[in-house]
């Protein structure tokens, strides 16, 4: 009688072959004849094989060849307690998370996992872009300019025009975009390459490019050697262009696409190697137009022009060679009631996603899996109503408001919230914190039940082309719309200060070990945790908690000096140069020798008078836009407003508010104004203090989806009324909010009838977190409340929570 | 028609299209020829697991067959751990004759059998620990308990990869 270990070993690898990763290692734990199989690369590579028809893994075919085999085990462990646990209602983190943090604590303004999920760009406030390990060691960072914003990054394919795969099997590279400020017109973008591998990583300048003024654009392009943005066209009425540069030749045009230009629904361009598409969506459906990237191409040789000639400025009207409407076909997820945990199937009341005021679709690149046919791939492009924060932000004079209350005498709210989600929100007023949602807003019964109340919902939908490997003239296309979530975002952040402290703030008097109040500036935490961290000699150090705070070796930082100025074909950039001579190759470690204060604190002379403290980090570099829109006291909002440093004193925290020049292109009127409602007052805040608080609350949503590379993941943050307030403050109306992470995986990968080749999952095992939301829970001293950007890595099951104090958790949730 | 004779020696009369299910044999009736009276050996299955196997071709003889090329079609056959309703049925026997279909499948080298043996054990494998895996094959173990910690550990670094 044969038995399973007498049957040949090539039967038992393809035994081996079509079980989970956790099943290969028990058997192979058996007995001594079949503990060999868990070192046979050839089952490994068929298990990461089928686990990736399921699962997003951190490496593609040609690199699993060549890595080291427990790496590949553990990338296939990792994923399958991934699709197992993200099923739960209830996920908890794995180990104790690691702490991203510079020595000055500079608030991190953003940050992603990067593709191959072991590392983490980071853009923060003194405008250095850093790469780091998701171990918390930092590999390289280099400064980027004063005022420029992260506009897009993007990986760069293995048969991409860098020679990524020169550098080896385990380089990767991302092409990131950067836009420079405003005022300097005309609008002009740099490349930057960052280059990285498992211990070393650079960044490197690859070219720039600049739009002509007259054109304001919307949404950058880059893809090969053409580069450029969709811009709007100032026609009547308006109308959306593509202005397109070939980098080799110099040369651009400008195409008008005839497309009507929404305002409230502007196009992404999602450039791939063969089509650049134009894609936005309406309640019904999504509309793509697609330009052959070869016609571009050979637009650009016969009608390009020098950028010096005027020409350039008038647009070609080339209509798109395929103009499609894709209907949505609507999917609800299975949700889970947010108080009890239960999964309950969710019938929405509507699936009109017009609601959504911020429809900008993240486009995510391609799907890194074992696949090579990525056309067979179902997720040819994931799409969800949600967005990424710029850098700094933007502030638009007619979306930005901020109301304070004083309910208590000692202690200010302040809620800076979008005026546009006032106009639809509109319960939410200057008086109270937290209403009722309007009664047509939908998906609040539950929470009425249980009386609650609730911030409006946000509908969150993910997307997906439902036809992989159809040919480009098959219109037979439809867009699966799963309803993920009909959520109630967190709403803008709250900041807290006590005011007997906050005359101690604005003295710049300020001592961790201070109680400053009951949120926000958790003076417990930066005592807890400290930022004098004694390192070890090895760069690596444990807190008393256990909590990893290795990171700090800053002994080979690369600031990528120089990194700008060695671009002296455009002339341009030396009178950019001389504007910002004082602040642009700013050492940003240079001056910033005390760092023992986290934060700068502070306050300008009407807030000292007011008792109002702002949270005030470094002020290099900070750059914003008010608009110049009238107000109603009828003062000007001030337009443009830098904050530099002065280039002498620029560093230290006693000494800063002295040091800080604001240089405004209108006279520096108050703009942002706040009501005491005890006092009755109004009080100005100059744009200065509103420049703090708004670089903070760079998300005004505070709780915007993010997705995870993998694209099988989103991650939102949810608010709730807490249940530990004083009963005595919920009758007056006030409400203790609670910030809850929430995270969905998508249905991507769906078996199509009749066709073959996008057969069903291996594993179904793999397929039960599908459309499942769940909760995920932080460590207690992560605080949720404290943080403001957030990202998620759903290929390593990596949650990245940036917090007010200069902190990036990463925590481990696989 | 060409006539199987098994390991203990009892023949099969088998219509040409079910016996070219096997690799093995539709060689070995290229090499016969149009001779329907030899007789073809094969030696390591009795008559009773061959019974079961020509159950299995019989009612598969009509599925398209990949060519030994046709990775693509061979990649969709493999991709999922899914077993047809009347494979099911097929495959539910006792483990002795479980393995013995295996091994004739892999013998006879038919490759759609074997795959459905293969992914009924992994089946049977999935969600047990290594002491349910032991008891349910009759598995000795044969680790000293120092070998069971030592993989106990590896196991344990290998997720913390």
């Amino acid at each position: 009688m044969p038995i399973l270990t007498e049957l040949p070993y090539d039967v038992i690898q393809l035994i081996a072959s079509f079980l989970l990763p956790y099943d290969v290692l028990a058997l192979s734990s058996t007995c001594s004849s079949l503990k060999s199989i868990k070192d046979e690369r050839a089952i490994w590579l068929q298990v990461a094989d089928s686990v990736s028809r399921s699962r997003p893994l951190p490496f593609r075919s040609f690199q699993a060849l060549d890595l080291p085999l427990e790496i590949v085990i553990g990338a296939c462990l990792r994923a399958e307690r991934i699709a197992k646990s993200w099923a739960k209602p209830h996920i908890y983190p794995r180990r104790h998370p690691t702490k991203v943090i510079f020595p000055d604590r500079r608030i991190i303004t953003y940050f992603t996992f990067l593709p191959g999920s072991r590392h983490v760009m980071v853009f923060d406030a003194l405008n250095v872009l850093s790469c780091w390990t998701t171990d918390g060691k930092l590999l390289t960072s280099v400064h980027v300019q004063q005022g420029a914003s992260l506009s897009r990054w993007k990986p760069c394919d293995e048969e991409s025009s860098y020679g990524i795969q020169e550098l080896g099997s385990d380089a990767q590279a991302v092409e990131i975009t950067i836009e420079l400020p405003v005022p300097l017109l005309p609008t002009r973008y740099r490349l930057i390459l960052l280059v990285y591998t498992p211990t070393d990583a650079r960044f490197e300048a690859i070219s720039s490019f600049q739009i002509p003024s007259i054109f304001e654009p919307f949404s950058a392009v880059t893809q090969d050697e053409l580069c450029g943005g969709l811009v709007r066209l100032n026609t009547e009425p308006e109308r959306v262009g593509i202005f397109l540069i070939n980098k080799n030749t110099e040369k651009s045009v400008c195409i008008d696409t005839g497309l009507c230009l929404v305002i409230q629904c502007v196009p992404q361009a999602l450039p791939s190697s063969t089509q650049l598409v134009l894609y936005w969506e309406i309640a019904s459906s999504a509309h793509a137009y697609s330009y052959d990237l070869d016609v571009l191409r050979d637009l650009l040789e016969r009608e390009g022009r020098n950028r010096e000639d005027p020409m350039i400025r008038i647009p070609i009207q080339i209509p798109p060679s395929d103009v499609s409407s894709v209907p949505f076909r609507t999917v609800n997820a299975r949700t889970c009631c947010g108080g009890c945990g239960a999964h309950i199937e969710c019938d929405l009341p509507s699936t009109d996603l017009s609601r959504n005021r911020h429809a900008y679709p993240i486009i995510i690149p391609k799907w890194h899996t074992l696949r090579e046919n990525l056309r067979r791939h179902r997720t040819r492009s994931v799409l969800t109503f949600s967005r990424r924060a710029s850098a700094h932000l933007h502030v638009q004079a007619h979306s930005l408001a901020m109301y304070v209350n004083a309910p208590h005498y000692d202690t200010l709210h302040i809620h800076l919230i979008d005026e546009d989600e006032e106009l639809i929100q509109p319960n939410v007023d200057a008086n109270t914190n937290f209403v009722d949602p309007a009664p047509d807003l939908q998906g609040s019964d539950h929470h009425r039940r249980h009386g609650s109340r609730s911030a409006p919902r946000t509908t969150i939908a993910h997307h997906y082309f439902g036809t992989p490997g159809s040919s480009p003239g098959n219109k037979s296309r439809e867009i699966v719309r799963t309803v993920l979530a009909d959520a109630p975002l967190r709403r803008p952040q709250s900041l807290r200060v006590n005011q007997h402290h906050a005359h101690a703030l604005v003295a710049n008097d300020w001592h961790p070990e201070m109680d400053v109040g009951p949120m926000t500036l958790h003076a417990q935490h930066l005592a807890e945790y400290g930022n004098e961290i004694d390192q070890d000699e090895h760069g690596e150090e444990d807190n008393e908690d256990g909590i990893t705070t290795d990171g700090f070796d800053f002994t080979d930082r690369d600031l990528g000096e120089g990194l700008f100025d060695v671009d002296d074909e455009d002339e341009e950039d030396e009178d950019e140069e001389e504007n910002n001579e004082h602040d642009e190759y700013d050492d940003p470690y240079h001056h910033n020798d005390d760092f023992d204060n986290p934060v700068e604190l502070l306050g300008d002379g009407v807030l000292e008078h007011d008792g109002l403290a702002t949270l005030q980090h470094r002020l290099q570099g900070l750059h914003f836009n008010l608009g110049l829109e009238e107000q109603e006291n009828h003062t000007q909002a001030p337009q443009n407003v830098t904050i530099n440093p002065d280039p002498g004193h620029a560093a230290g925290p006693s000494h800063a508010h002295e040091h800080v020049h604001m240089h405004t292109d209108a006279p520096s009127q108050p703009y942002l104004v706040y009501h005491d409602h005890h006092r009755g007052s109004i009080w100005n805040l100059t744009p200065h203090a509103a420049q703090a608080l708004a670089d903070i609350l760079q998300d005004p949503f505070g709780g915007s989806p993010v997705i995870g590379f993998g694209g099988r993941c989103a991650m939102w943050v949810e608010e709730h009324p807490s249940k530990h307030q004083h009963r005595a403050d919920a009758s007056e109306g006030r409400y203790e909010r609670e910030s809850v992470l929430r995270v969905a995986t998508f249905p991507t990968y769906e078996p199509l009838e009749g066709d073959d080749s996008a057969a069903g999952p291996v594993h179904h095992d793999l397929e039960v977190s599908r459309g499942c939301v769940g909760t995920l829970h932080l460590p207690d001293y992560i605080p949720l409340e404290s943080s403001y950007t957030f990202d998620l890595d759903d290929v390593r099951g990596l949650v990245g929570v940036a917090t007010l104090f200069g902190e990036l958790w990463l925590v481990d949730f696989s | 028609m060409v006539i199987i004779r098994t390991a203990d020696k009892e023949k099969f009369t088998v219509d040409r299209d079910v016996a070219e299910c096997s690799v093995l044999l539709k060689n070995l009736l290229e090499d016969v020829g149009e001779n329907e009276e030899e007789e073809i050996p094969v030696q390591n299955i009795n008559s009773s697991v061959f019974r079961k196997v020509l159950e299995w071709c019989e009612h598969h003889k009509n599925d398209p067959r990949p060519a030994s090329d046709d990775s693509a079609a061979e990649e969709s056959r493999r991709r999922t751990t899914d077993i047809s309703e009347w494979d099911q049925k097929f495959i539910a026997v006792d483990q002795e004759m479980l393995f013995e279909i295996i091994l004739a499948a892999n013998y006879l080298d038919i490759k759609p059998l074997l795959d459905v043996g293969c992914k009924t054990v992994a089946n049977m494998i999935k969600g047990k620990t290594p002491e349910e895996i032991r008891k349910l094959f009759n598995i000795t173990n044969d680790f000293t308990p120092e070998e069971e910690a030592q993989i106990r550990r590896e196991n344990e670094w290998a997720e913390d990869r």
